[in-house]
């Protein structure tokens, strides 16, 4: 999956320790969402849409087969 | 691509559940081997408060498991995804090693101190893998 939590982030001039405080995850957390390491739960993925105040389908979509 | 914003270490929250594990787990140990020594030194004799330096140890080491499963539940979801393997690694060769010395001593050979030997292969083994899982990094 890919998302769009980077470019959001930063959009906002945050850290990802920022991030992480704001999702109540850790840092490492937040970097390996960001890195597509790991595909969040669906109720993270509703704390980041809310976080960043953008629908789930904006912030995530399906990763692109070859 | 890395950014600015990349950096900044753990959150506020993280450092100070991170601070607070540590103390009590230090402290948990501390007054784990503190006991420990006083029951190898008190506790081989034949009064009745042997018993009580016996069992001294193992409330400390009831505290530090009380201590990492505070920490566990505080873990977010890809915490937990990185810590299960080693958890379940550790666990199964540690059962296997507890069945490998079981069945030795059934067999008549001599296995002092078995719990140790089981502790340590275990410990050994879960480390093993949070090397190789990369969750040592968490």
């Amino acid at each position: 999956m890919q998302n769009l939590i980077r470019s959001e982030r930063e959009a906002r001039g945050w850290t990802q320790a920022v991030l992480a405080e704001h999702l109540e995850v850790s840092r490492q957390t937040v970097v390996a969402l960001e890195t597509g390491k790991y595909d969040p739960s669906l109720p993270l993925a509703f704390r980041i849409a809310h976080v960043f105040d953008k629908p789930i389908e904006v912030l995530f979509t399906p990763a692109l087969t070859s | 691509m890395t950014s600015d914003l990349d950096s900044g270490g753990e959150s506020p929250t993280e450092r100070r559940r991170r601070r607070s594990f540590r103390v009590r787990l230090w402290v948990g140990t501390g007054c784990y081997l503190l006991a420990s020594f006083a029951l190898f030194e008190w506790g081989h004799a034949t009064s009745p408060w042997r018993v009580v330096w016996a069992v001294l140890p193992l409330l400390f080491m009831v505290w530090v498991i009380v201590v990492i499963v505070l920490r566990v539940r505080r873990l977010d979801e890809y915490q937990v995804k990185l810590l299960f393997p080693g958890l379940a690694v550790g666990f199964t060769v540690a059962m296997f090693a507890a069945v490998t010395l079981g069945t030795l001593s059934g067999a008549g050979f001599d296995v002092p101190n078995a719990g140790w030997p089981v502790a340590l292969i275990g410990i050994v083994a879960w480390e093993f893998t949070n090397l190789v899982t990369g969750a040592s990094k968490a």
